[in-house]
Parts: C-alpha cells; structure tokens; sequence
C-alpha cells in the first residue's frame, strides 16, 4: 500500500518532477559555465520568482474554474497595488496596515466584480477580466498624476529584503502560501467545490455545489493576490510605476501550465506554480549570463514553454479535451 | 457479387483489452446478408466495442475480418475504410454537429455524394429531404434548420436518416438507436428496417428494448463479459429468456437480481414537495402534494414539463418562492452522465463525496477519515467491479458511472432524489440494482421524483405524474399502472401540437446583430461631431485605424471557430511588419524565405497541437514570446522602410472608396467564402464534435492545419497590411491585436467553444473597438479615460447579448 502510494505519487507528479529537476540542471548549468555552483544564485532567483508566484497563484485559482477562465486583469491589479500601497504608506511603518487594507479592499471589488459580470452577463472570463484591467488602468493613471511617493516604509522593505539563514523571508512566506493553497484545493469544500466546477459546471451545480459563492471567492481571492503582489514588488523596486505589472501577464500563465495545472480546468498545483515560475526566472538568468539580448531571452522562454508542454502531455495520465462543448 | 450463402460478415476471435478491463475475450460471428441482427447484453458486455473495432473506430487487439467475401486489413483499419467497404454506424452518442444545418450535417457524413463545388448546397438539401422522408415520412423536419433549434428526437431521426443515405452502404450498425425515439417514430423506423432488410440490407442492432427486438430482429447474439453467451434465431428466444440469459453470472457469479418484496412504506409528512397553482414559463398552474416514502414517477410525453418540474425543485429549493414549498434537502440524479454528472478527473470516492461535501460549509476541512466514513458503505453496497473506491471514475462502465451518481445522492443522505431518466441505456441487472436502491431510500422515507422515459419502469413508482403541455393532467396513486390511462392523458390535444413543434421556424436575430448596430451607432455619433468621416478620405483615414485588427479578428475567428485561442496572432503580426520593412526591404529573397518560413510555422502549430493533443492556448501563448522575441532580435527600434511595391497594392486609386477600404472587404468576404466552402463546412464541424468528423472519415491532422494555416494567412496579411500603412514598422505595436482581436470575435457574436463565429461579425467587432477611442477623441475626453471607457461598451455590448441569448437559448 505504502509503496504504491509512493508510486502513483511520483506517476501523478512526474511532470513537475521534471521541470524541478530541469531548474536543478539550469542552476547546475550556469555554475558550470559561470561564477560556479553557488546557493546564493538559486536562492536569488527564487526570490526573483517569489513575486511572480504569488501572481501565479492568483492565475491557477482563476484558470482552474474551467471553461478557459484567465484573469487579464492581473497586471492591472498588480499596478494598481502598488500605487495604493506607496501611496497610502507615504514611507511611514504606521500606514501599512491602511495601505494593507485599502489593497484588500481594492482588490476585493476588483475581484468580486469579475466574477459578477462571469456569473450574471454570462462574459467569458478572459474577456470580462480584459476590459476590467482597461478600467484598472485608468484608475491608476489618474492615480498617477498626483503620484509623489518615493520612499518605502522600512518595514515593508525589510518584509521583502531581510532575510533568514541567508534566506529571504518571502521565500518562506510564498512557499507557506502555496502550501496552504495545496491544502485549500485538495481537502476543503472549498477546493472540491473549485475542482468540480471546473471539470463540469453543470455536473457541479446539478450535484448541489455552491458553483456562484466558489466562483466569487475565487476571483476575489485571486484579484487580491495580485494587488498584494503588486504593494510587494513595489517594496522591492522601490517605486509603482504605470504599466509594472504587464510583464506578469503572459507569465502568470507560462508558470501555472509549467506547473502541471490544466488550463481547461478542474486540477491546480500549487506546488507545480512555485517551480513554475522558478523556472521561468532560472531560464532569464541562465540567457543572461550567456549575453543573450531579450529578443533571444523572449524566443527561448517561449520554445521551452511549448517543450514543457509537449513532454509534459506524455506523462499525463488523463487525456486532454480541449473544452467541454 | 457474393454468393447467397456466403456471409456478408464473418468476424474470428476478435480480442480488445483496455487495460486492466477486458472489454472483448473473444467474439466469433457470422452475418448474412439481409439478416437483423440484435446484438444484447449488460453495460460493459462489450458490444460497443466490437462493433466500434469491425467498424474501424477503435483498433482491435486480435482478430480477423472478411467481409463481402474479403479479407479485411485490420492494421490499416479506420472509420473511412469501413464506409469504403460499406459499413456504417449509428452511435449511440449523436454524431451530429450542431452548429452546422441538417443538410450541411448530411454533407459532412456523405461527402461522396455531393461532386458540385458551386451549387453544393441544393444538391446536399435533396439528399437531406429525401433521405428524411425515406426513413421517417410525415417528420416535418427543415434541413434547412440549424441542429441545434432540432429536439433530441429530431436529431436521432436526422443522424439515423443521414447514414441511410450512402448508397454503397451493405452493413448497418444501429447502437441504441430508439433511446430516445417517441413510439411512431420508433415504429416508422422499424418499417424501414424490415422493409429494407427484405431488399438485402444488412443490420446490426444493439438495444436494451427486448421488445423491439423481438418485433424486427432475426437473429440475435447476446454478449456477456466480452464473450459470446448465446446465439441463435429469434425464433429460439424470447424477452424472458433473453433477461435471464443476460442476468446469470453477472457480478461475480452472484444470484441472478431479483427484485424484492415491496410494499409502500408510511408517508412521512417531514419531507414534502408541495405546489399550489405553480407557475413558470413552462409549468402551467400545477397543483400537488408528495411526501416522503413516495416514488414520484414523471411521465408524459418528452418535453411537457417533466425536467423543468424536476430543476425548479432542485433549484428553488431553500428558496421563498410562491406556489412552490420544498421542505427536506434535494440531490439530484443527472441522466446524461457525460454531461452533466461524472467529473472526469476525479477518483470513484470523490465523485460519490461531492454533494455531501458540498453540503457542509465552505470552507470546513475534510480529513481523509472523513472522506472514506462518508464513501465507505455505500460503495460496498454497490457492488461496483472496480479497484476499489480510489480507481478513476473514467475506468467505469456506463452503467456503474450511473450506480456512482444515484450513490452521490444517497451518501449525501438527501431527502429529496431527483432522477432525470437515470437507466437511459443501462443494462437490465444494473437497473434492477438502481431499483432497489430507489426503494431502499423510499422505505427509509426518502422522497423520490423520478422522471423516465422507459414506460416500464413506471411500475416501479408508488405514484405517477402524467405532464401535457406543461400541466399534471393526472395523479395516479394506484399501484397497479394502466399504461392506457397514461398515453390517453400524454397525447390528449397532442395531434395539432406537434405538427407545430417541428414546422413552425421561429425567426432569430443573427449573431452579429449586435457588432453590427455597434459599429454603426458608434461610428455614425462619429460622424455627427465630424461629418468628414462620411468622405472618402474620412473613411480612409478610419480604415488605416482598423485594418490590421480587422485582419487579425479574422485569423483569430477561425482559430476560435475550431474552439483554440491564438495568443501569438498580434506578436505574429508585429514580425512579419518587421521582416517585410527590414530583411524583405533590404534583401527581398532572404526576406521572401523569412516570411515563408514564418508562414509556414502556423500549419505546423496546428500539426503539433492535434498531434500531441497539448492546450492551443499554450502553445500561441509560447509562440507569442518567440515571434516577438525574434521581431525585437530583427529590429530592437521601431523605424525600417515598407517596400514600394507593397505600398502600391494598398494605395492605388480606385473609384468611391479607397483601395484600403477594398482590401479589408475583400479579405472579410474571402474568409466568409472559405468558411462556407465544402471544405469549410467540414472545418467548422470539427470546431464543434470533432469526433464525429473523424468517424466521418475526416482527416484531423488535415483540418488542424488547414485552420491555422488560413488563420495564419490572415495574420500575415495583417502584418503586410500594418507595413504598407505605416511605412515603417514596430515590433511590439501589434501586440495589443492579440486580445482585441478575440474581443472583436466576441463581440462579434462568437463563442468559445461549440464552433459559433461569424467573420462578418468580427469585422464589426474590429471596427466598433477602433471606433471608441476615436470616439472619444472626438469628444475631446481625456486619454486617461480611453481605456476604461473601450472596457465598459466592452462590458455593455456582451451584457447585451444576453437579451438575446435568452430568447434564442434552450
């Protein structure tokens, strides 16, 4: 029993095992051909890949309630968290919990307005999601017309720069969020609720589940994900600028399908993100210190993509349908 | 010409294992020509697989096949060879495209017959009508009619009519093909069946329903456990017989099922269903009362009422609604397991745990331990074949699928079950199982409300329902169900209804109604601010704005029509104005050879996405970052220079409108041509059921690339189009006409999946996006407000759609 369990484990997750082990041969590579196999460079990358992460998972929860869901609003609620972060702290320790707030909130609205027009006007998601991150992005440009904040609480920068063991503690703080959203997904109503929408809709509003309360919590969970992403990355960079979160756009999505999560719906890995997005992160780096220029970076992030996919559609144990008509 | 004693068919030792499941042993059998031959069995007896391996669907593990006296070359078996030899099936899951017309249906399944290129149409509408009319005289159905404005029923007449049709045809396998017939339809085509099996037509006929098989069949073969159990003339069997002979030995060499003793069981007045003078859209002013302990059966004729009776409480329920009162918790039994009760993904267990765990709070925790209390009893009690309750839900056979959905309801320990029509195609002892089970929750005052389309089973209930026309013309209590009293009731009024239901064509509105009103108003409030618009030169200067999106929303249309997204069509386009105003401006052959080769990537993304079976999002999504990556490589600044001669195609004089504005009417009205080709046609029913396409003999490997290659032309096109306009290029411009161009499909009036696009309405899609912002600009608002402004008459167009999804919908 024992060890078929260990067995169907490693079947189940082979695909993610992969991509784990291809960040290990990168990391190993670029010790090889660079400065030497050092900790510190994978460390950095992972913590480069701590924010994209967090993003991700807002993507996974969105993509995983089926019928092609993806959240284009993200990038817009990336940005948007920023400038209300830097705003509000205006550089003091004592505004971070309104900031805090005004981000949750931001991004509770953002969130749960998604998911009205998803569930009420019937819009596919991606487009709901677009034309909500075209409203996000005025927000934030009107925002940006009074925008005069350039200092950082400092412990908000400590949150994203201290760090434990030579780890820095967003590391930790990811990986405990991604566990939690492993536990979320695999052992609560929530997550089975979440799991079955997305295989079949109708099977789970027919079978009692609560299909509209999943859905909202999901958007609304995922919106504030990225708007507390986005106050993070703004810790770090020390600034919000107009249009910081576009790159997370694509991303967000290359990760979560690296990860092993099914883009029609119905099985998330949260895990699988956190690798994903590592990935990703080890792959620019790796471009970079053989001096590739970005179009390059942009070629072989996007052929590895697709690679990932294709070997990764071998190991899997259920055949993909497209969509369910 | 074959001998008369020769046999048409002659299958040896056919063998199919689907590991770990044996589906066929090994199964020998013999055909005359002329022979009906009922083929019956369990769910999971393996008669579905043997008639998809001697039909090519499915390649066998063993086995040899002559037929018409040849030998059949197993190893290069497909459905096409089959229809070549003259075999072709009825499945039993409708092989229909709905997005298609009937004739256009007919077209796709009997290709051979149509040669025309022009004037297709006409002669695939004859076919239709007469084949219709030959099975099925007097069914009034419009082949000119969409599928999907066609009932269940009127679709099974068309999929059965359509395989008549092949006049090579010689053998004709029907698998369940009255499961969802009314009687005179089932009896008409009975007729033609006899009739035609005298001319020498050969069939194969899979039911349940030994009663027909009795009436038309002279031969039967019975299958048990992938073996054959018995064979012989109809002459040396009968229902009785044929029962038994299914029931010994299944499920383990257990007892043949017989069901228990049975006696209604005390009302239980803690459980009700009550209405008082309910009324819906479909449910005219019903009265009633059930209780607990009560078997509800639902009958009637199809459509009265009955499913909208059984929703209405399973949605209302917890719910005020007047003239409704349900009081007890309600699970629901769904009778399309396919499509609305297995999730795929998931193992036994969790498919049985889900409504009872949808029942506890949101976000409560389930333990393992919990898990396995909750399944434990009543997976023994169902006496699944299975490798216990963590095997994968997919590993089951139909019938045990329908065991696990009753079980979800009951492990749930709902007060309310509701079953719509849970035994449609489920052997005789599975059936007798779900009965005991129905019984079973009754005793311990459960309310069932049963809704069936198989009369016999109305002998299992405690009560019946008789719906007509949306009312309960009849509350039988009585035991003993006279099946009379039912059928008076069902058809009373009935004659003049139905001639309306199938004649009567409602008109809808197109689906890009709406694109189009929105491309006029908002172009036309354009106008009123700048009467220059109306110009020429205005059109022109409008035309430079949405000429390349247009384009784009036309590759993206027939990516979207086949149910993928391109998320590289705007990045594709951004690098061939890249290469035409760089490589192809400096050294024209090397630039020639780029865009080829560029080109020529797309019928390869469609190879590789049907090959590999990989999500198309992902694959244009990683091809985004290669075309831009390799447009920025090429040229890291926007500037270059569009040859001259490119400029001259789109800039040259021409009378009342502008040789832009030609380009992209030419380009939208090709696409449309394309799309209703014959080959079109077939492209388009892939977009919708692509396996049917495939038994049709279709080539997917062929229609995948086919589509992207098209939808890549036009992306192409879209990328000269941008140079020629811009006279310079941009690598990362065109990026935005990714998610623009699927809005403007949207907007448009298509779907994501079921292949539901209009190019005509894409266009306008493209145009009525352009338009806000120059909108806007016109009305002097601030920039700042452009974006939120094109996202809310996003918002506000789709919201729309919904008016008139209601009025065209179910």
């Amino acid at each position: 029993m024992k060890k078929q369990g260990t067995g169907s484990f490693f079947r189940k997750n082979a695909s993610i095992l992969m991509v784990a082990g291809g960040c290990i041969i990168l990391w190993l590579l670029m010790g090889i051909f660079g400065n030497g196999i050092r900790l510190s460079s994978l460390i950095n990358n992972a913590y480069t890949a701590s924010f994209l992460a967090i993003a991700g998972l807002a993507q996974m929860l969105v993509v995983t309630t089926g019928r092609g869901a993806i959240d284009l609003s993200i990038p817009g609620m990336i940005t948007l968290g920023g400038y209300l972060g830097m705003m509000i702290c205006n550089g003091e320790n004592i505004r971070i919990i309104p900031a805090l707030i005004a981000v949750l909130a931001a991004g509770a609205v953002v969130g749960f307005l998604n998911s009205l027009m998803v569930i009420y006007l019937k819009i596919p998601a991606i487009i709901a999601t677009m034309a909500m991150n075209y409203i996000i992005v005025t927000a934030t440009m009107l925002i940006d017309h009074n925008f005069n904040v350039f200092t950082i609480p400092s412990l908000l920068k400590g949150f994203v720069t201290v760090r434990v063991a030579g780890i820095p503690i967003i590391i930790f703080v990811v990986v405990a969020l991604a566990l939690g959203i492993s536990f979320m997904i695999r052992s609560t109503t929530y997550g089975k609720s979440l799991l079955s929408m997305g295989q079949n809709l109708e099977a789970a509003r027919l079978a009692g589940v609560q299909v509209v309360k999943t859905e909202m919590i999901t958007y609304v969970t995922a919106s504030i994900f990225a708007g507390i992403a986005g106050m993070l990355i703004s810790a770090r960079v020390n600034g919000a600028r107009l249009g910081m979160g576009d790159n997370y756009q694509m991303d967000s999505i290359a990760c979560i399908v690296v990860g092993g999560t099914l883009m029609s719906g119905g099985r998330a890995n949260a895990i699988g993100t956190l690798v994903g997005s590592l990935f990703l992160y080890l792959i620019i780096a790796a471009m970079q210190l053989m001096g590739a220029n970005a179009g390059i970076q942009s070629v072989v992030k996007g052929g590895l993509i697709i690679v990932v996919l294709l070997l990764g559609a071998g190991s899997g144990t259920v055949k993909r349908k497209a969509k369910a008509a | 010409m074959s001998s008369a004693n020769m046999p048409l068919v002659e299958a040896k030792h056919f063998r199919k294992v689907y590991y770990p499941t044996i589906a066929v042993a090994d199964i020998s059998m013999t055909i005359q020509k002329g022979d009906i031959l009922a083929l019956v069995g369990a769910n999971g007896a393996g008669k579905s697989t043997f008639t998809k391996a001697i039909s090519g669907v499915i390649s066998c593990d063993e086995g040899e096949l002559i037929f018409d006296g040849k030998k059949v070359d197993l190893d290069h078996y497909s459905p096409a060879v089959a229809r070549e030899l003259g075999i072709r099936v009825v499945h039993q899951e409708l092989s229909l495209c709905k997005n298609l017309t009937v004739y256009e249906n007919f077209y796709v399944e009997q290709a051979q017959n149509i040669k025309k290129v022009v004037g297709w149409r006409a002669d695939a509408r004859k076919m239709a009508a007469e084949a219709i009319d030959r099975v099925f005289p007097g069914s009034g159905i419009d082949v000119n009619a969409s599928l999907s404005s066609l009932s269940i029923a009127q679709q099974q007449m068309v999929e059965i009519s359509r395989a008549t049709s092949d006049a090579n045809m010689k053998l004709m396998i029907l698998d369940e093909p009255t499961s969802s017939l009314p009687e005179d339809r089932t009896r008409q085509l009975m007729d033609y069946l006899i009739r035609t099996a005298k001319e020498g037509m050969t069939y194969i006929y899979i039911s349940h329903r030994l009663k027909e098989i009795m009436t038309i069949a002279n031969r039967v073969f019975i299958m048990q456990n992938g073996n054959e159990k018995w064979q012989g003339g109809i002459g040396d069997t009968s229902e009785e017989h044929m029962v038994q002979l299914m029931g010994e030995g299944i499920g383990d060499g257990t007892e043949p099922v017989e069901l228990s003793e049975f006696t209604a069981p005390e009302l239980n007045k803690s459980i009700s269903v009550t209405g008082e003078k309910y009324t819906t859209r479909r449910l005219k002013g019903i009265t009633f009362e059930a209780y607990g302990g009560e078997i509800v059966g639902l009958t009637g004729l199809e459509g009265n009422g009955q499913l909208d009776f059984l929703q209405d409480i399973l949605l209302k329920s917890g719910k005020k609604v007047a003239g409704l009162n349900i009081s007890g918790n309600v699970a629901f039994v769904a009778g399309d397991r396919k499509k609305e009760g297995i999730f795929p993904l998931w193992s036994i267990s969790d498919n049985l745990v889900l409504t009872k765990a949808a029942k506890s709070g949101i976000f409560k925790h389930l333990s393992r331990q919990w898990l396995e209390e909750s399944v434990g009893y009543w997976y023994e009690k169902l006496h699944i074949k299975s490798d216990g309750p963590q095997a994968m839900i997919t590993s089951l056979s139909g019938g045990n699928q329908q065991k696990v959905l009753i079980a979800r309801a009951l492990v749930a320990d709902a007060d309310i079950i509701l079953l719509d029509d849970p035994t449609r195609g489920v052997d005789q002892p599975t059936k007798i199982a779900l009965y005991e089970l129905l019984r079973e929750a009754a005793s311990a005052g459960k309310l069932v409300i049963w809704r069936t389309s198989d009369d016999a089973e109305l002998e299992f209930c405690t009560r019946l329902f008789v719906f007509n026309e949306g009312r309960i013309v009849g509350d039988i209590q009585d035991n003993k169900v006279d099946h009379d009293t039912v059928m008076k009731l069902s058809f009373a009024n009935k004659e003049e209804k139905a001639k309306q239901d199938m004649g009567g064509k409602k008109f809808t509105l197109p689906l890009f109604t709406f694109a189009l009103i929105a491309a006029i108003v908002i172009y036309g409030i354009c106008a009123t601010r700048s009467p220059l618009l109306l110009s020429e030169y205005g059109v022109q200067l409008m035309a430079v704005g949405f000429a390349a999106l247009v384009l784009c929303a036309l590759a993206q249309t027939f990516i979207i029509g086949l149910g993928h997204v391109d998320l590289g069509v705007g990045n594709f386009c951004g690098l061939v104005n890249v290469l035409c105003c760089t490589l192809l401006f400096e050294k024209p052959f090397l630039g020639v050879l780029a865009l080829l080769a560029a080109f020529l990537v797309y019928p390869l993304m469609g190879f590789v996405i049907q090959k590999r079976n990989v999500p198309a999002i992902i694959v244009t999504l990683g091809m985004s970052f290669v075309w831009i990556g390799i447009a920025i490589s090429l040229q890291s600044m926007p500037g270059g220079t569009c040859p001259a001669w490119i400029r001259t195609v789109f800039y040259t004089d021409l009378p009342v409108l502008n040789t832009l504005c030609y380009w992209v009417i030419g380009f939208t009205v090709l696409a449309i041509v394309i799309y209703r080709s014959k080959y079109g046609t077939v492209l388009r029913g892939f977009g919708n059921n692509e396996t049917a396409m495939i038994n049709s003999g279709w080539n997917r490997a062929k229609a995948y690339m086919a589509i992207y290659a098209i939808a890549g032309f036009f992306a192409f096109m879209a990328g000269v189009m941008c140079s020629a306009i811009n006279n310079a290029s941009d690598a990362s411009a065109s990026g935005t006409y990714t998610m623009l161009a699927v809005a403007s499909v949207i907007i448009g009036g298509g779907y994501f999946s079921g292949g539901i696009v209009t190019h005509f309405g894409a266009l306008c899609g493209a145009i009525s996006l352009t338009m806000i912002s120059v909108l806007l600009g016109l009305l002097k608002v601030s920039t700042d407000y452009t974006a939120s402004i094109q996202g809310l008459v996003l918002i506000l167009i789709l919201s729309l759609r919904l008016l008139k999804g209601r009025g065209n919908k179910s």
